[in-house]
This record gives structure tokens, sequence and C-alpha cells, in this order.
């Protein structure tokens, strides 16, 4: 189908109109009345005959001129054979589009070069958009045919950095293209062109799209990168050792030789801890990409303290690593504690219970039976929690937890601690209804029904308080302050912000349908207003009726429990990136192979692009005519 | 706008004045001698049979034991006729047709200056002769009678020998004859519609003499395209595409028609003098009477006249 890019060039047409009227009007033949009629009629018939068409000359001529004005101003309208096309255009502004092409110029500005170059051939019924992929996805324009304002917001393109999802950028543009075309994707008008060095997690399944035309840039260029740092705790026996583990990666098809330093310094949040800063220089060698390109690197560490810890690899010839950005990273390693666990229990302790919290690394348990009518009092609390923390010899923390199992101390009890201000680290498990912390409610089960589905949604495993026919235990407000905190805070203050009535309405239609097994409480005790708050886990679960779901996430809720009593760093982070025992490292950084991938089989050109120019050739066409005009008129051929 | 004007009046004078004083040009003629009507001895001759016997000189003829006869000599009045080509070919362009009278203005100042008696004709479409003009004080009186003299504009050719005919059936005396024309006939050769008509007049006595008209439009030379030529004297009409190689070709005719004109003339001895239209009224006067157009600046009166 052909388009015009320059449809207004067809105004030019009207020189027809004077064209004609000048031919009409030297149609008239001048009259010369001569006296040598004798001459004339001896020189006429010595001239050549005329062909039929020479005869019909002034007419030929004039289609001759329409046609080249016609073929003129069909050039200066730039016909292409293709129809109106909707582009997209995502460019890759991430961090490896910082490195430097041999020529000087980085990936980027070759890429906003090809880029101004697709947009400076799209047409006038084209219509461009430009999306961003840098620290976040932006659209820097969208769906325009203005030529000027899509080039101007490519001109605004400066930053280069982040990781964003190049793969999400890409859905994105196709559903920019979607919402123009009414929800198709037709491959040979709709583009969604990647300019792109290709070097971005999920490249394969990207660039191997079908309705994503890659246009590659860059070179292939070696890096090294730093790709993972982390530290753990080796055994629960001797926590104080630690383990920092280094990999490098070699994209390059050379070894590169260098010095990997690591090193570390206390972060810990007691102020007596001693700062402990260390550092360590290794000279290493990382093999070629060809040999795998891997080398790790395991530095032994004892220390009891929390450290954050910094890696840095240092090229011999820095022109073997082309980004530096991804040769560094920081780690965090937690304090070293261990649990020291009192069960109390007015009955045989729970086998679920104990086991799981075998489970839990460094758990040293201790049970307390209760005998019938046996009441706890203030020095047998004393007694039993009488060191929150202590102290192993190397150092280790060690905190102590009561776990009430099936019993609750009394209110009184609870308060003359209070104001004795003895720290309490308890988990009170299972507790009987008549506890004087909570109250039968109706409500309660609407409170906590949503953060409970929305932790379902997350993938997060719940225990928590059971529900005896349609109640649920709340806390009372005057005594505790309650933190749901396996669910987002979030949802709770927006749950605490509406209509309760409206709520009740809406969770008690919802809590038929679901069969609500546990739930638990994150309990702040503030009877103490001068006292540190204590931390209290409430959970009430009925463990014979939910052994399929504790049977997997007991001793992980157990972990979680912990971790929100003793507050430390790597409880806090343990709450924060879910029920994940293992030390996350920093978010990897995704761009540092900057080998080129496989370029595409066939490197996608903007549709006419591939076409010469058709002005090129229509002009090309008139010069021919006229050529062959003045080549025909010299032959006399044309007269 | 009068075809006789100061300047033409100043130009006659100068253009006759220089031409008789470098030979007349085409004016030149010998003076006429009358051998037996003088009476000026100017030698002897022998005896032929029909001599008058009254003029043998005896006193001779007893010396020389011979019979011979004294001749006597005289100059005879010059005469001469002017014929202007009337025809439509000379008429439908008025430049050519002014040209032609001015030319004619020129050669009857010229002839009268030089002492000649004057008889003007057109011979196109009929022969007509004018009364004699004796004095070259009347040459304004044929001016003003050439300026107001209607000529026919039917469309005719030129039929040389029928006016020749026309011409000697007046019976007049003979002497110069000049012919202005632009010497196209009813055919596309010179020779065939001229040559019977010069070789009757000289027969009869006539010193012809040929003051050819030209006019540069006929040469075509812008005739370049589409063109519908027409001659209406000959009812010719052709509708044709002139290319560049048409019009040389037909340039080749027209200038080989003037060469053989130039060449009769030649070979028969009649002098020719051609005159361009386009010339200015100097060069025309001049060349007019047979002399180069840089002939005045040889004259040291010019400045004076």
């Amino acid at each position: 189908m052909i388009t015009f890019i320059h449809p207004f060039a067809f105004i030019w047409l009207l020189l027809a109109i004077p064209l004609v009227l000048f031919y009409l009007w030297r149609a008239h033949r001048p009259q010369a009345q001569v006296v040598t009629g004798a001459l004339w009629q001896k020189a006429i018939p010595i001239l050549h005959p005329r062909r039929a068409w020479q005869k019909q000359r002034w007419f030929v001529s004039l289609m001759t001129q329409l046609g080249i004005l016609l073929i003129l101003v069909t050039a200066m309208a730039e016909p292409c054979w293709r129809r109106p096309q909707r582009v997209v255009l995502v460019l890759d502004a991430t961090s490896s589009m910082s490195v430097q092409n041999a020529g000087g110029t980085s990936r980027f500005d070759e890429a906003k070069t090809r880029a101004q170059q697709l947009v400076e051939n799209m047409g006038y019924v084209d219509s461009f958009a430009v999306i961003a992929v840098g620290e976040k996805i932006t659209i820097q324009s969208r769906m325009s045919h203005d030529r000027k304002q899509v080039l101007a917001s490519l001109e605004k393109l400066s930053a280069i950095g982040g990781n964003a999802a190049v793969d999400e950028a890409v859905s994105m543009a196709k559903s920019l293209i979607k919402a123009g075309t009414g929800g198709t994707f037709d491959q040979e008008t709709n583009h969604v062109i990647l300019i792109s060095d290709g070097c971005f997690p999920l490249a394969n399944k990207v660039l191997k799209d079908d309705t994503v035309r890659w246009i590659p840039v860059g070179d292939s260029v070696g890096n090294v990168q730093l790709e993972r740092l982390c530290a753990e705790r080796q055994t629960s026996e001797n926590p104080e050792n630690a383990e920092i583990f280094v990999s490098l990666r070699n994209y390059a098809s050379q070894p590169v030789q260098g010095t990997l330093r690591v090193s570390w310094k206390n972060t810990s949040i007691a102020k007596s801890a001693e700062p402990q800063n260390d550092s360590k220089e290794i000279p290493v060698q990382i093999p070629a990409l060809m040999d795998g390109g891997l080398l790790t690197q395991t530095i032994p560490l004892i220390s009891p303290e929390a450290l954050e810890i910094y890696a840095e690899f240092l090229p011999d010839k820095p022109e073997q690593d082309a980004l530096a950005n991804d040769n560094s990273s920081t780690a965090f390693l937690h304090e070293a504690f261990t649990y020291r666990v009192t069960l109390v229990t007015p009955q045989e302790s729970d086998i679920l219970l104990e086991n799981a919290l075998r489970m839990i690394p460094g758990t040293e348990i201790e049970s307390k039976i209760l005998k019938k009518g046996f009441r706890l009092t203030t020095e047998m609390l004393k007694e039993l929690n009488m060191e929150p923390i202590s102290f192993q010899k190397s150092g280790v923390k060690r905190f102590h937890v009561v776990v009430f199992d099936r019993t609750l101390p009394s209110k009184e009890l609870l308060e003359e601690m209070a104001n004795e201000k003895i720290q309490l680290n308890c988990l009170f498990f299972s507790p009987p209804t008549d506890s004087p912390f909570w109250t039968r409610s109706k409500t309660a089960r609407d409170y906590v029904l949503m953060p409970w589905m929305d932790g379902l949604r997350c993938g997060i495993s719940t225990a928590g308080v059971g529900f005896t026919g349609s109640y649920a235990l709340t806390p009372i407000a005057d005594t505790v302050s309650s933190t749901p905190w396996l669910f987002s805070q979030s949802a709770l203050e927006i749950n605490q912000n509406q209509n309760t009535a409206e709520e009740n309405e809406n969770f008690a239609k919802q809590a038929q349908t679901v069969e609500m097994t546990e739930l638990t409480w994150g309990l702040n005790l503030s009877q103490g207003k001068e006292s540190k708050d204590s931390r209290c886990v409430l959970s009430a679960c009925d463990l014979t009726q939910s052994d399929w779901v504790l049977a997997d996430d007991f001793p992980r809720f157990l972990q979680y429990a912990f971790d929100w009593i003793i507050q430390t760093p790597a409880s806090e982070h343990r709450l924060k990136k879910g029920m994940e025992t293992i030390w996350v490292p920093q978010d990897s950084f995704t761009d540092s192979n900057l080998n080129i991938p496989e370029l595409p089989e066939k490197i996608f050109i903007f549709p006419g692009e591939d076409i010469i120019p058709m002005w090129t050739v229509l002009i090309l066409i008139v010069c021919g005519i006229f050529v062959a005009e003045w080549y025909f008129y010299q032959r006399r051929w044309i007269e | 706008m009068s075809i006789f004007t100061p300047e033409l009046e100043r130009h006659l004078t100068f253009s006759v004045q220089t031409a008789l004083r470098f030979g007349g040009g085409i004016l030149a003629s010998e003076s006429a001698k009358l051998p037996a009507g003088g009476t000026e001895l100017t030698g002897l001759r022998d005896y032929s049979t029909g001599d008058n016997p009254q003029r043998i000189d005896w006193g001779i003829c007893a010396r020389h034991d011979e019979l011979w006869v004294r001749v006597y000599e005289g100059t005879a009045q010059r005469r001469a006729y002017l014929l202007l080509d009337t025809s439509y070919g000379m008429c439908f362009q008025p430049e050519k047709l002014m040209a032609a009278k001015r030319a004619a203005a020129v050669l009857a100042t010229g002839i009268l200056t030089a002492g000649a008696l004057l008889e003007f004709g057109t011979f196109m479409p009929n022969f007509n002769l004018f009364p004699v003009l004796a004095h070259k004080q009347k040459c304004g009186n044929f001016l003003r009678f050439l300026e107001k003299m209607e000529i026919s504009t039917e469309p005719n050719l030129v039929n040389f020998e029928y006016a020749v005919h026309a011409f000697l059936a007046r019976k007049r005396q003979p002497g110069e004859l000049y012919v202005l024309s632009d010497c196209f006939g009813e055919s596309d050769s010179f020779r065939k519609d001229f040559e019977t008509g010069f070789r009757r007049l000289q027969r009869a006595g006539f010193s012809c003499r040929l003051i050819h008209l030209i006019n540069p439009d006929d040469r075509a030379e812008n005739f370049v395209g589409d063109v519908d030529i027409f001659d209406q004297a000959r009812n010719y009409q052709q509708s044709i595409t002139l290319t560049e190689r048409d019009l040389a070709a037909y340039q080749r005719l027209y200038d080989a028609y003037l060469e053989s004109v130039q060449e009769f003339c030649r070979k028969e001895t009649i002098p020719y003098a051609r005159i361009s239209t386009d010339s200015p009224l100097s060069t025309l006067c001049l060349t007019a009477l047979g002399m180069p157009a840089d002939t005045a600046k040889s004259n040291p009166w010019a400045e004076f006249i």
C-alpha cells in the first residue's frame, strides 16, 4: 500500500493548470505570410517525413510535461510502499549502556543516534512513542505523529543508570500499542523496537520474541562483576564463626588479574561493643569466560558482632573491566546469638511445639511443667526470666524466651511484673480463653481477616489465633497495643480508618466462606509508661486441627516470633524480608555481561528504510527523460 | 508617418553627390555618341556602303588615294527609365514598400542630377508610365508623387516578360533602364522569370540595371517551431513544424536564389545593386546607388552637406 510521507506536496500539482494553459496558447500556430512561397514549395518536399505521433507532437509534449510534473510532485510527497506504522521505541538506558565504544562514544549515544535516525525516517502518517529504561521505566513520549516532539524527547534523555526491567518495558510498549489498536497487534504495522546492547536479565526471552525488533548497539567488551557477596554464621554450636563468600565473574575471553579487597566494620547496636575494623586484600586471577569465568573466594571470620562487609575488585588493567559500577558490593552479617527457651506448660509439653522449637538454630529448651493448682508467682517469673540476655564465653548473646503453652500468668501478676520493671520475653501459645488480656469479640474476626488474606496472597503462611465458633480473641485496647506483624501495616491502618460498621458486614460475609484456623498477634505490653515495651507474642492455635499448616510452617513461625520478641538486627532483617533464613545480599548488578548476545538473523530495518527513497528514484527517472529527450533531439528523432 | 523625411532629403543629396564623385555607381554610363548627328569632327574612317557622300573628305582622299569619310560626333540627351516592381510581394510588407520608394527616390534624384530625362513606371499588375521628368528641380514633385502613389494590393505575381512587352510597346527611345524589384517571379527560378525580359530589353538597346530589394524576413530566421506558411499571391498554405534543419534547408535555397540573381547580372553585365529593407537610411541611400555602405566615410564633403 502506498502512503505518502508529505501528502501536502500534491498542492504543487496545481502547476499543471498554467502548464496546460501555456500549451493551449501555444497550440495556435503563428501564421507567416511570405513572398517566397515557391521556395517553400521547393524546400518542404525534401524535408524528412513526419511520423504520425510527431504530427501530434504538442499533445505528446504536453503529456510528457504533465508526466514529469506528476513524477516530481510525487517525489516531493515521498511515497513509500507501506501502511502507517505504530512504533514504540524502547531505549535501553541501563548501566551497561554507559560503556564506551571503540569510537569514544557510549553505547547510549549510539542508541540515541539510531533512535534519531529511526524517528527522522518516520513518515507523516507514522506514530512514535519512546520508553526509556533506566532507574525506572519512563514514557518519554506518548504516541505522536510529531517528529519534532519525539526528537525533543530523545534529546532530553541524558541520565544512564539503573537496572529497571527491560522485559517489563517491552510489555508496557506492547500495551501502549494495543491501547491504540483496540487490543490487536499487527506485526506488519505495529513495532516494538528495542535499541539495546542486549545486556539485561531475561535478554534471551525478550530478544527471541517475534514481536520485538531488536537493534543492537555497542561492541562486546570485557567486564568483571563482583557477582555475589554474602556472609553467614556457620553453625548453631559456634555461631561466632562466620564465612564471607565472594564470587567474581569474568565475562571476557581473556583471564583478568586483580586484587580483591574485603573490609568489614562493626555495626553492633550495643554501645559498649568496641569497633572492630579489618580488611583483607587477596590477589586473584579470574579465568576467562570460556573456562567458566567464575572465581569464588571464601574468607573465614570469627566475630560475634554484627558486621558490615564491603568487597571490591580492583583490576590490574582497568581496560579489561569496562564497567566499574559492578565491582563492589556490601553485605551484612548479623550478630551471633542463641536462644534459651523455657517452656511453661500445665500438662505434658506439646510434641509439635517442642520439635518446632528444637528446629530453631541455637535453641536450648528447658521445660517447666506446672502442677495442677500451681500458680505462677513473681518470684518464679523472676527466676524463669532472670537473665533476658546473657553472653556466652565467646561473646555470643543468648536470649531467654519464656513460652507459655496453654497457660497464662494472671493479670495481677503481669501488672506486678510491669511495676517491678521486669522485662518479659514471652510467647503465649494457645492461651486459655479466659485470659485477662483479651476478650471475646465478633469484630476481631473482621479485624484480622483481611490482613490474613493479604498474607495468603503474598505467599506467606500464617499461624495465629484460633477461632472458637464465631468468636475471636482480641486484645484489650487499654492494656496492650497490638500489631499484627505478620501482615502489612498499611492494610491495618486502612482497616482502622474505615467505618467499622461497614467492615463488620463485609468481613462477616467473608468469614462465613473462609475457614480460619489460626491467628497470631504481636503484642506490645505498654503497662509501664517509663519501662521499655515488652514484646510478647500471643499465639492461639488449635494444633490438632491445623497440623497440616504447622508441619511445614510452625518452626518458621516460631523463628519469626522470636525475631519479633528479641529485636536484633538479624531479626529485624528477617521481619522485613519475610521468613527467609538466609542472608540475601544486596540486589546484584544485572547488566555486567557486556558481551552482545548473538545478533538476530535479520537486522531489523524500519519499514521504508529498506526501500531506496522513492523521490531519488523519481528524480532519476526525470533526469533520464531529459537526457533521452536531449539525445533524441540531437539525433533528430524528436523534432 | 511620411516616407520622405528631412533626414531622407539630406541623405539623398549627400549620397547622390558622393556617388557622382566616386564614379556614379550604378548611375555610371558612357555618353551616347551620335556619329551622324553631331557637329564636332572627331575623326576619319574608311568609307562604307551607305555613308553619306557629302561627308567624304575629298582632300584626305586625294592625299591617301582612298575614300575617307569625316566622322562628326555630339552628346545626346540621356534618357533613363525607372521601373518599380509594384507586385503584391513588394507591397504587402510596409517596410519593403517604404524601402522601395526611398530607393526609387534616391535613384530618381541621382538620374536627374546626372542630367538625364527620367521616365518612371510601375509594372505590376499593369504597366504604367508616368510623365517625363527633365530637371532635378522636379524631384520634389516626384517624391510627393511617390508618397501618394496608390498601389493595388490584389495578390499577383510578377510577370516580367509581360511588363517588358508592355514597355517596349510604348516605343520609347533606348536609354538606361533601372529595374527596382525583389526579383521574385512566378516560378522558383530567377532566370526563368527574368532572363527573357532582360534579353529583350538589351536587344532593344536599353542599358539595364537591376536594383535588388531584399527583406531579411524572407530568409525566415525566426520560423522555428509550428508555423503556418502562407503565400497569398500563390494561394499556397502549408502548416509545418520547422526545425533548425528544415530552416537551414530553406535558407540554403533562398541564398542560392539570391546568388543566382547576382550571377545572372554578372554574366549579362547588368549593373547590380542590392539593398536591404532593414538598412539604416544612410546605407540604403548609398547601396541603392550601387555604392559600398562605407563610401560616405571617404567623402570630405560629408560634414558640409
